[in-house]
């Protein structure tokens, strides 16, 4: 809600609350002032008017000495009457005489008799004379009345008045009241809100509009608002605070870069002898050798295994942390790929003496649409961890959309669950499970090893996907680890042959003796590089540069090109576009780029260069074939990692 | 030194002569003629005289003082010896006659003429109606209340006893010329009032005291005549008002009680109600037109009116007697001229 929306809601109910108190407070005081003065006007008819008009005349013949002259006192009385009757015309009051003594009326203007409740009756002294007054019902009329007595002729004289006038008064004033009332209401409001639009909450759009342009642009900002106030002030400190902002992001951003570009230099600097070690160690393994020896290179080569999936985890997290894990969307067979993984991970389980499961529900003949690559590095690293700590037990996989799937694309929620019968997380670990660098207990790391990154990885590329894992677990009974991911989903309408494709192309041979032009500088990598080439059945040519590459592609007889990308003399990216350059069926040789940097936008870079695919250093037997299966059948794929 | 001596000695001589000058007041000559020697006339020239001289302090008033004895040939006697003196200033008459002598007299029509007491003007023949001026440099009040008025002072009063039949009352009066006069304008308006009923009682009128004798056992003989068919009467304005002890006379001869009069002397002897200028406002009003005159305002440009004072006057012993209770109205104007 709005801020002046929010302003007005609270304004408008008290100015109501307000102005409505003040209206009834104004509305009492003016009933209170229309009844007096009408009180008034009344005992100041009877008083001044209708007793006066008795005594002239009872003073009259007391001066004359005629007070006891029937005749006169009668004529004067008859006189008196007279002129009451002629009030009672020009006043339209009623007036009525009654002889105190016998109750009876001596005179009265009123065709009924006039009977007044006198019991809730004020009284006040006027003109030195006792009158009573207040309302009361005559002939079922409401009346408002003041009497007073004449005492020399023992009469007691009333002057009535119908109510109905004086309601109708109060009831105007109280219309009046109600109209001048809302009217001040809704003005007020007009006037307060347009005070509260240009003193506050214009200002404070400009000021957000500022923070909304800093947070997209990290720029510094110019606001327009001259005001001395507080918002004045606030407008000030955040044009300060973008300039300072500004800085800071340039400052950020160029740390970033070179944590990039460290982390870049890092990978490649490991991975280019980790891949020797890796390559000479399988090498190695298919050597004659004694049992003893055979141990040793078998431990050499796991222990360098461990070492490239502690790098990877390590670059992995620093992709994801640095904010340059994109989210790359896909269509695949979700089924598909959790019955390969389960397939790739079952040797694991077996080896652990434990039984690996997968059961899936509304999966079957369904398209989803996500990241395939990040939800499978996330099963990978939950059933991984689950394996590594069940022995003899069981982990199963079961795999829902939450969602029936439509021939639509629509939006669906995924949800997968990695459940073992392992040792189980003690709860006060439970909460820290997904921390980095943390596993449940120090002594896991010593027992089962680990960098203790793979949980936190998996969490942060789910919630990449716009979901989470959380988690169950008891000690000794197991852990229930739960992935959720936004993904799309539809029902498959005809066979894909991507995925048929794949497979096939998996599965097929690849020519024998092939030609392989193997361009690297690092003699080792070399050496591993040409070895595993070989266990393919490719006839290999080393090269130490680029420059040699090009120079030896351009000679012809070369089927594919292995292009290490940093080489002296001249670089593999160089190299490939040299190549790219030459005339004839020459320019179009596949090359496919070695290279120990694991950054996704390097490979963008190299492939721009003209690379074809590229392979990503510690190189393996199944990552070259496959690399070169995927040229083989022509097509262009996306990097492999 | 010796001249010096003189010539401050005829100085100081000729000062004195020239302020004796200066303090000297101009002096006024004011001829009064009377009509009769009735107290109405009496009265109001004294009081004339006492205003005159009261409003005019810085002026001699030398008055000279006629009375005609009720005879209008005495007054035109009067004024032609008057004519044979120098003008004076100013020629007052009091009263009618006096006052129709004079107008008629071409011998004063350049002296300004000023009278005063005179009932019906109009009917005199000095203006052609009340408000207008007279050519003949003559102004002057009447003192006599409208006839409807008067009527309609009666006849409320008649009115609040809410008799069933009206009152037959009987209008005496002399054929003294104003007398004659408001007569004829009380009996053509008679017809308008439920409860009067006027019937004319007349005597002639007869010059001087012994005349107002002969006039009121006249009067009192009528009257005699009359009483079973008079429930009372009414004493007109003119010279037969002013005699002494009517009311007495009748009273004592026919039981009759005046219902109305003219003058506040008889309301004191008996009659129920009265209305009249009395001579002191008669006289002071007088006066004030004299001094217009005096200071050279001319007669001819003042118009003559009616008085705009006048007095009621109500006898409550009458009345109880009568039974006619006086409306408090009357007995409130009536204030100190209250009478039993």
């Amino acid at each position: 809600m709005r801020i002046k929306t929010k302003l007005l809601m609270i304004y408008i109910p008290i100015l109501l609350i307000g102005m409505t108190v003040t209206g009834y407070w104004a509305y009492l005081t003016a009933y209170d002032s229309v009844r007096e003065r009408e009180y008034q006007l009344l005992t100041q008819t009877l008083t001044l008017n209708v007793l006066e008009i008795i005594n002239e005349r009872r003073e009259l013949l007391i001066e004359s000495g005629l007070e006891n002259v029937p005749v006169f006192r009668d004529a004067y009385q008859k006189e008196v009457f007279e002129e009451l009757k002629s009030l009672q015309q020009a006043t339209n009051r009623h007036f009525a005489i009654v002889d105190k003594s016998t109750e009876s009326i001596v005179f009265s203007t009123m065709k009924v008799p006039v009977v007044l409740n006198t019991q809730d009756a004020s009284s006040a002294m006027i003109a030195s004379r006792t009158v009573a007054f207040g309302e009361s019902n005559v002939n079922d009329q409401d009346v408002l009345f003041a009497c007073a007595e004449f005492n020399p002729w023992n009469w007691k004289v009333t002057v009535l008045q119908p109510a109905e006038p004086l309601q109708s008064s109060l009831f105007t004033i109280a219309w009046l009241t109600f109209l001048v009332t809302l009217l001040a209401v809704v003005i007020v409001s007009l006037l307060m809100g347009r005070v509260t639009q240009i003193l506050v909450v214009s200002p404070i759009e400009k000021i957000k509009s500022a923070a909304s342009r800093i947070a997209l642009d990290h720029k510094k900002v110019t606001i327009d608002l001259q005001q001395n106030d507080e918002l004045g002030a606030l407008a000030r400190d955040v044009e300060a605070m973008s300039g300072e902002i500004e800085q800071y992001v340039d400052e950020a951003q160029q740390a970033n870069r070179a944590k990039t570009d460290f982390l870049a230099v890092m990978s490649h600097e490991i991975r280019t002898p980790l891949n020797g070690i890796q390559g000479l160690a399988a090498l190695l393994l298919n050597t004659p050798l004694s049992d003893k020896q055979k141990q040793y290179a078998s431990d050499l080569k796991s222990s360098a295994s461990i070492l490239a999936t502690v790098i990877n985890d390590v670059l992995d997290l620093s992709k994801i942390e640095s904010g340059m894990s994109e989210v790359d969307v896909t269509e695949f067979d979700l089924d598909v790929m959790l019955n390969e993984l389960v397939t790739l991970l079952g040797t694991n389980a077996s080896s652990n003496n434990t039984r690996l499961v997968y059961k899936s529900k509304n999966l079957e003949s369904v398209v989803v649409i996500s990241d395939i690559t990040k939800l499978r590095q996330i099963i990978i690293n939950l059933v991984s961890n689950a394996i590594k700590f069940t022995h003899k037990g069981t982990v199963s996989i079961s795999a829902k959309l939450k969602e029936s799937s439509t021939e639509n694309v629509c939006e669906n929620r995924l949800v997968i669950a990695v459940k073992d019968s392992g040792i189980g997380i003690e709860p006060d670990r439970l909460v820290h499970i997904f921390d980095k660098f943390t596993q449940s207990d120090s002594s896991i790391t010593r027992e089962y090893g680990g960098t203790g990154l793979g949980l936190a990885i998996a969490k942060q590329l789910a919630q990449l996907l716009g979901g989470d894992i959380n988690v169950v677990s008891k000690v000794g009974e197991g852990s229930c680890f739960t992935v959720t991911a936004n993904v799309q989903s539809r029902l498959k309408v005809e066979t894909s042959n991507d995925l048929a494709s794949v497979r096939d192309a998996n599965s097929a041979k690849l020519p024998a003796g092939l030609k392989v032009l193997l361009a690297e500088d690092n003699a080792i990598n070399a050496v591993v590089a040409q070895a595993l080439l070989e266990q393919l059945d490719c006839v290999v040519e080393h090269v130490d540069n680029g420059l040699k590459a090009a120079a030896r592609v351009e000679e012809g007889g070369i089927d594919v090109v292995f292009m290490d990308v940093h080489m002296p003399v001249m670089d593999g990216i160089e190299a490939t576009k040299r190549i790219r350059k030459l005339s004839g069926t020459l320019g179009h040789t596949p090359v496919i780029g070695l290279t120990a940097e694991a950054f996704k936008e390097r490979h963008t870079v190299f492939k721009a260069a003209g690379m074809n695919d590229i392979v990503t250093k510690p190189v393996t037997v199944d990552a070259l074939q496959e690399s070169l299966l995927k040229l083989a059948i022509g097509q262009e794929v996306t990097d492999n990692k | 030194m010796t001249k010096v001596l003189i010539f401050t000695l005829l100085a100081l001589s000729s000062l004195a002569l020239s302020t004796v000058s200066v303090l000297a007041k101009e002096a006024y000559r004011v001829v009064i003629v009377e009509t009769l020697p009735v107290p109405i006339v009496t009265e109001s020239r004294i009081e004339f005289e006492k205003e005159l001289v009261r409003i005019m302090p810085e002026y001699d008033i030398d008055i000279t003082r006629y009375n005609a004895e009720g005879s209008e040939l005495r007054a035109q006697t009067i004024l032609a010896e008057i004519a044979k003196e120098p003008a004076p200033d100013l020629v007052v008459s009091v009263a009618t006659l006096a006052t129709r002598a004079l107008n008629a007299s071409d011998q004063f029509v350049d002296v300004p003429k000023l009278f005063m007491a005179v009932s019906s003007p109009v009917e005199e023949g000095i203006v052609p109606a009340i408000g207008a001026s007279s050519e003949r440099n003559i102004t002057g009040e009447s003192h006599v209340l409208d006839a409807k008025v008067k009527l309609d002072m009666l006849e409320g009063v008649l009115r609040a006893s809410n008799p069933s039949t009206p009152f037959t009352i009987g209008l005496i009066h002399s054929t003294y010329p104003s007398s004659s006069s408001l007569v004829s304008h009380l009996l053509a308006l008679n017809g308008n009032y439920e409860h009067i009923n006027l019937v004319a009682i007349s005597t002639p009128y007869i010059e001087g005291d012994e005349g107002l004798t002969a006039m009121t056992e006249k009067i009192v003989e009528s009257l005699q005549q009359r009483k079973s068919e008079l429930d009372g009467y009414w004493l007109s304005s003119g010279p037969l008002v002013e005699a002494n002890g009517l009311v007495a006379r009748v009273k004592e001869k026919t039981g009759l009680l005046p219902l109305f009069a003219e003058n506040i002397s008889s309301v004191k002897e008996g009659a129920l109600i009265g209305v009249a200028s009395e001579p002191v406002s008669i006289g002071k009003s007088a006066a004030r037109k004299a001094k217009l005159i005096l200071d050279k305002k001319s007669a001819k440009n003042i118009p003559v009116e009616k008085m705009d004072t006048y007095t009621v006057a109500v006898n409550v012993t009458t009345a109880i007697k009568l039974q006619l209770p006086i409306p408090s109205s009357y007995l409130k104007l009536a204030k100190k001229h209250v009478y039993q």
